[in-house]
């Protein structure tokens, strides 16, 4: 029978990690992991519950950053006061994940950790030039999220490590996002997600622009080519017409019988229009 | 292996149990207390849905080694000495059951709900419960209800 162990800390966690002879396994919020052992995908000897780790499970405001605990839940970044002052548009993405239940116990971490292209926040982390902090056994490393996600449900965390924070720089002044997706029934996973961030200077010229998109190939990933043709511009109509034209050539989709990859283009180019439209209207009257 | 504790609707239970196996299970078929549902297996449906503390989660989506030390409530804790609480009597006051198979999910939702806002509008009682499916009401008198007990206790 396997056996299941709370951790108290991260060294705690580290040790009981390397120290299992069989197949060890971490586990946080469970969401997850039930399942994939359920559906007999992963059969652990040992897993290594990292959700009671107070270090890793918290929302801290750092000067530069704000800081998000690994193990903190769905549900406590959606209230919380500092993540919707800094990035409203993240809390927002946050709402769209299933429902309550699933948010009390699912976490920032192991949503990340598991690389699915699907999930709603990932993508809003991305446009956000999250990073993230790894512990390992000999001690801890730095990575940009961008770096992080791999392939297809993969990512660059080894064996033995444990994700611990999540950074997100605070945004500089005229910044602002919006995530929009399209599901078929609120909660459900997105057919099509498009986060966009945009920072523009004084005089309304795009100096950041950011894309990024749930389930628009095998990792969650940003449109740098439509990022490069809103840089340096006002904008315009035709400037967002030509970004979502490369948009559309940087998808990398899986086509199904309800929704074919010609229906999915057409989702993402209408959202990501909508979506870079409205981001430049706030924008506008806010200045 | 000494067997797992656990403390459900405020009684001491032990279960000598794999800890991977779902608390959904372990409350149907270890336990006994059958209010708690299984259908879809994979977090979907709501039907398994329980509080551990005053947060409402999917049974089926919780291995039982990680509630050790928790307070667990299921739909049979919510009757006080053979009272209804305020939702299960206007669940049946605005009939909003039909088949009744999604009713216990419903309730321990809508619970966990009224705890957090106590006086929630509609369209914060749609998204309190939309982790929860029902294939008879259309939902309406479910939402009804829950505006029914709103403002009254949970
Ligand atoms: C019914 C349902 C609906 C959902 N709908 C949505 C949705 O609409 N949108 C959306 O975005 N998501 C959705 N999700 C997915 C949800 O976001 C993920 O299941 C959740 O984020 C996983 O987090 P967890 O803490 O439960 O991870 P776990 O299941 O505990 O872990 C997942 C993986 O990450 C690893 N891991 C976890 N934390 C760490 C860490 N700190 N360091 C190293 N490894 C770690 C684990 O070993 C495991 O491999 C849904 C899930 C369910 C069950
Ligand atoms: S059985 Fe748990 S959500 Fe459906
Ligand atoms: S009353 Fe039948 S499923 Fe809801």
């Amino acid at each position: 029978m396997g056996e299941y162990h709370v951790a108290s800390s991260v060294e705690d966690a580290l040790e009981k990690l390397s120290n299992c002879e069989g197949r060890a396994e971490i586990v946080a919020g469970g969401q997850t992991m039930m399942l994939l052992i359920r559906q007999g995908l992963v059969d652990p000897d040992l897993l290594v519950d990292i959700s009671k780790i107070t270090e890793i499970r918290g929302i801290e405001d750092v000067g530069e950053y704000i800081e998000i605990g690994a193990a903190t839940t769905y549900a406590e970044i959606k209230k919380n006061p500092l993540i919707e002052k800094e990035f409203g548009f993240y809390t927002m993405a946050t709402s769209e994940i299933s429902g309550p239940q699933v948010r009390n116990q699912g976490t920032i971490g192991g949503g990340l950790v598991y690389g699915d292209p699907a999930l709603d926040t990932p993508p809003v982390l991305l446009t956000l030039d999250a990073e993230l902090e790894i512990q390992n056994a000999q001690g801890s490393r730095r990575i940009l999220l961008e770096d992080f996600f791999v392939d297809y449900y993969e990512t660059a965390i080894e064996e033995g490590e444990i994700l611990t924070k999540i950074l997100i720089p605070k945004l500089p002044k005229y910044s602002g996002g919006k995530y929009r997706a399209m599901t078929p029934r609120q909660g459900d996973y997105a057919i099509a997600g498009v986060c966009v961030r945009l920072t523009l200077d004084e005089n309304g010229i795009c100096i950041v622009a950011r894309l990024g998109l749930t389930n628009g190939g095998d990792t969650p990933m940003r449109s740098r080519g439509a990022e490069k043709v809103l840089e340096g511009t006002k904008i315009e109509e035709e400037t967002i017409e030509n970004a979502v034209e490369i948009l559309g050539k940087n998808l990398d989709l899986i086509g199904d019988i309800q929704t074919p990859k010609s229906y999915k283009e057409i989702v993402f180019k209408r959202i990501a229009r909508q979506t870079i439209k409205d981001v430049k209207l706030e924008l506008m009257s806010d200045a | 292996m000494e067997g797992i504790r656990l403390e459900i609707n405020g009684k001491g239970h032990v279960v000598d149990v794999s800890p991977y196996k779902s608390l959904r299970d372990v409350l149907r078929y270890d336990i006994g207390l059958t209010g708690t549902k299984e259908s879809c297996d994979s977090g979907v449906c709501g039907v398994c849905t329980v509080l551990l503390g005053d947060k409402s989660v999917k049974s089926c989506l919780i291995p039982v080694g990680k509630v050790v030390g928790e307070k667990i409530t299921t739909i049979e804790g919510l009757a006080k000495e053979g009272e209804f609480s305020v939702l299960q009597q206007s669940f049946i006051d605005c009939f909003a059951s039909q088949c009744g198979y999604c009713i216990p999910g419903f309730i321990m939702a809508a619970t966990s709900l009224l705890i957090e806002n106590p006086d929630p509008t509609i369209q914060e009682i749609r998204e309190g419960l939309s982790g929860n499916l029902c294939r008879c009401t259309g939902y309406v008198k479910i939402i009804d209800a829950v505006r029914q007990a709103a403002g009254r206790g949970a």
